[in-house]
């Protein structure tokens, strides 16, 4: 069953309420009319028959008998009058307009004798009220009739002709009956205007109410619901503008500020879902980053231990087997199949004695003597060292260095030795030449405890297989041919970046080039510059 | 050039000592060997050596110890300090303490023979300068 709207509920009602009111009116109004029109008839009733009383009552006393009978008749040929009678004491029609009744007898229970002699003893005085009856007439429509009686007053008793005794207080009864077909018809028409009007009126009030409920309720109540179910829907765009100071006015203000701060805290609520979203996934990316660091850290540290132990016992026999070959190919003749195998041998034997160097070079964990150096000039001394070698010729290198970078606290051998090393390693992944770009940055954090500084090494080279990605930085990986690397050049890297606190990094695109970005810290152990020159990690 | 010298090679290893006599008496000079400090310390107590190869990592005496102990004993003769665990510090200290050259195993003939060399090339311009 479909609910009914607000507007039906004021509606009915309201409407109920106009039509019981409107009828009660109605009626009461008509019947207000109806009595006084019969109250007018009545007293215009009542007069004409005292008038007729006291018009025939001259000629009555001179015994005008035929006088007396044309005023009746005269009276009772006027327009509206239906009857005009002279009872005497007996009942009997003494003058009549209707000849035909004079000497009729009627009975006292007859509408015109009943209000006097409906008692034992009958009346000799009536009042005004009591007077007047309305009965329906043989034509079908109602008749007034009221009667006016006739005393026996002295000049009627002492008159010449002694008819009526001076005891007898009552000569007779005057009776005139007026048709009320005409008040009747009035009343009906007035009954009849009063109806409709009563109802139109109604109707028309009933149409305003709706139009204005419509108007000032219903269509602003409306409003309000769309919208509300728009945001219940989750669409919190919708507005409303009612051009109204009322409640309504107000309460779709409110409406629209609530869904105004909704939408705000929606959208705050979103910015801060993704900003969330996104410091997981940093954070994440921060742990994995530091796991791997720890396993590759932990993994350096064992293999350094165990080269350190196997170069150191593999020296002893190394240096054996060195000089043993060397003092053999010494006797050996020069040309000879004998020298130029022991030549073999004595340069094999170098190229172990040249791993375990490097091994040892590897597991050397002394502290770092660091100093405050400036970044750029490691850098620049590193670079000119190699770009003069055949290897770089082909090899462009950009600088892409940011102003006022502050010194950073460390070994300068050490970090050439690392820069050496990436610039070699780049220089060789880009066989056919490129561009090679070296890179620094001031990453600043707030406070400035936690700013750092950041280098990159960018080239265009072959890239590295996504597999070799994570392996890059373990001892004795490498992806260049036999006898031409070791694979402890970006491990020894690793632990001297690492015992500087920073943190070395690879990234790379098989095909397109690889970066290698190291991190070091500066501790808060420098004044930033005042100029917002140094970008942020966030940028 | 310089004159075929009297050098003592100082090492635990058998191996070790003898390869570095054999390229020494091949480029002429004339070679003892001592495989423990104090066997060590005897021999330069009996007779003057122009060089000491010093293997800093020798059982039960330490070779910085014994470095200092030659320094005082026998102040003329040069020492090369050769190690097979090397670090900045151990041959920053070994310099300090008057060792010519800090150099690390393996080490190849050619490398020792010019160690040898290049100490006794510059002798003769140290003993003048004392």
């Amino acid at each position: 069953m479909p609910a009914i709207g607000l507007r039906l509920r004021l509606v009915i009602p309201l409407a109920c309420v106009l039509i019981a009111y409107g009828g009660l009116y109605t009626y009461l109004a008509v019947r207000a009319q109806r009595t006084e029109i019969l109250n007018e008839a009545t007293q215009s009733t009542l007069r004409l028959a005292k008038t007729a009383r006291r018009t025939t009552r001259h000629a009555m006393l001179r015994s005008r008998r035929e006088d007396v009978h044309e005023m009746i008749k005269e009276i009772g040929a006027q327009k509206g009058i239906e009857h005009v009678r002279i009872f005497n004491k007996e009942g009997m029609i003494m003058y009549s307009a209707d000849r035909r009744e004079i000497h009729r007898v009627v009975d006292r229970k007859a509408e015109a004798c009943f209000q006097c002699h409906e008692a034992a003893k009958p009346l000799t005085k009536l009042t005004t009220s009591k007077r007047a009856r309305v009965f329906d007439s043989e034509d079908g429509h109602r008749t007034l009739a009221a009667i006016d009686v006739i005393y026996n007053e002295p000049s009627c008793s002492n008159a010449s002709c002694h008819v009526h005794p001076p005891e007898q207080k009552l000569l007779g009864v005057l009776d005139i009956g007026v048709s009320l077909e005409d008040a009747d018809q009035r009343i009906a028409k007035s009954a009849q205007r009063a109806v409709l009007f009563g109802g139109l009126s109604t109707f028309v009030i009933c149409c305003l109410a709706a139009f204005l409920i419509h108007r000032l309720v219903n269509r602003p109540v409306g409003q309000i619901l769309d919208c509300t179910r728009k945001v219940a829907q989750g669409d919190l765009s919708c507005t409303l503008d009612t051009g109204r100071d009322d409640e309504i006015g107000v309460l779709a203000r409110s409406f629209c500020n609530m869904t105004a701060d909704l939408r705000k805290a929606r959208i705050e609520q979103s910015n801060w879902s993704q900003k969330l979203a996104a410091e997981v996934e940093h954070k994440t990316r921060d742990l994995k980053l530091a796991q791997a660091q720890v396993m590759r850290s932990d993994k350096l540290s064992s293999v350094g231990l165990l080269a350190a132990g196997v170069a150191h016992e593999l020296n002893s026999p190394l240096t054996g087997i060195l000089t043993y070959a060397h003092l053999v190919a010494q006797k050996l003749p020069d040309e000879s199949a004998e020298k130029k195998d022991m030549h073999v041998i004595v340069t094999q034997a170098e190229r172990c004695a040249t791993i375990i160097r490097q091994l040892l070079d590897f597991s050397r964990e002394h502290s770092p003597e660091k100093k405050h150096q400036d970044l750029h000039t490691v850098l620049e001394q590193a670079i000119a060292l190699v770009e003069h070698q055949a290897r770089f010729h082909n090899t462009k290198i950009e600088r892409d260095f940011a102003p006022n970078l502050p010194p950073v606290l460390m070994d300068i051998g050490q970090m050439q030795q690392v820069v050496l090393n990436l610039l070699v390693n780049a220089s060789e992944a880009m066989p056919e030449g490129g561009v090679l770009t070296v890179a620094t940055r001031w990453l600043t954090q707030p406070g400035g405890d936690a700013d750092s500084i950041q280098m990159t090494f960018r080239d265009t080279g072959i890239g590295i297989p996504a597999e070799n990605i994570s392996r890059v930085f373990d001892p004795f990986f490498t992806s260049k041919d036999v006898g031409k690397g070791t694979g402890l050049g970006l491990a020894v890297s690793y632990g001297i970046i690492e015992r500087h606190g920073g943190t070395i990094v690879a990234d790379s695109t098989l095909g397109e080039g690889s970066v290698f970005t190291i991190t070091l810290p500066l501790n808060g152990q420098v004044d930033r510059p005042k100029s917002s020159e140094v970008p942020t990690r966030e940028e | 050039m310089y004159q075929p010298a009297k050098i003592l090679a100082i090492d635990d290893e058998e191996i070790v000592r003898e390869s570095w006599r054999r390229v020494l008496v091949s480029d002429g000079h004339t070679v003892s060997v001592a495989c423990t400090a104090d066997e060590a310390m005897r021999m330069l107590a009996g007779e003057h050596f122009d060089v000491v190869l010093l293997d800093l990592k020798l059982p039960g005496f330490g070779g910085m110890h014994l470095l200092r102990a030659i320094r005082r004993l026998a102040p003329k003769t040069e020492i090369v300090v050769i190690t097979g665990f090397p670090s900045l510090e151990n041959a920053k200290e070994s310099i300090r303490l008057g060792a010519f050259d800090y150099v690390t195993k393996p080490l190849v003939p050619r490398a020792l023979s010019n160690v040898v060399s290049q100490v006794l090339t510059c002798k003769p311009w140290k003993v003048q300068e004392r």
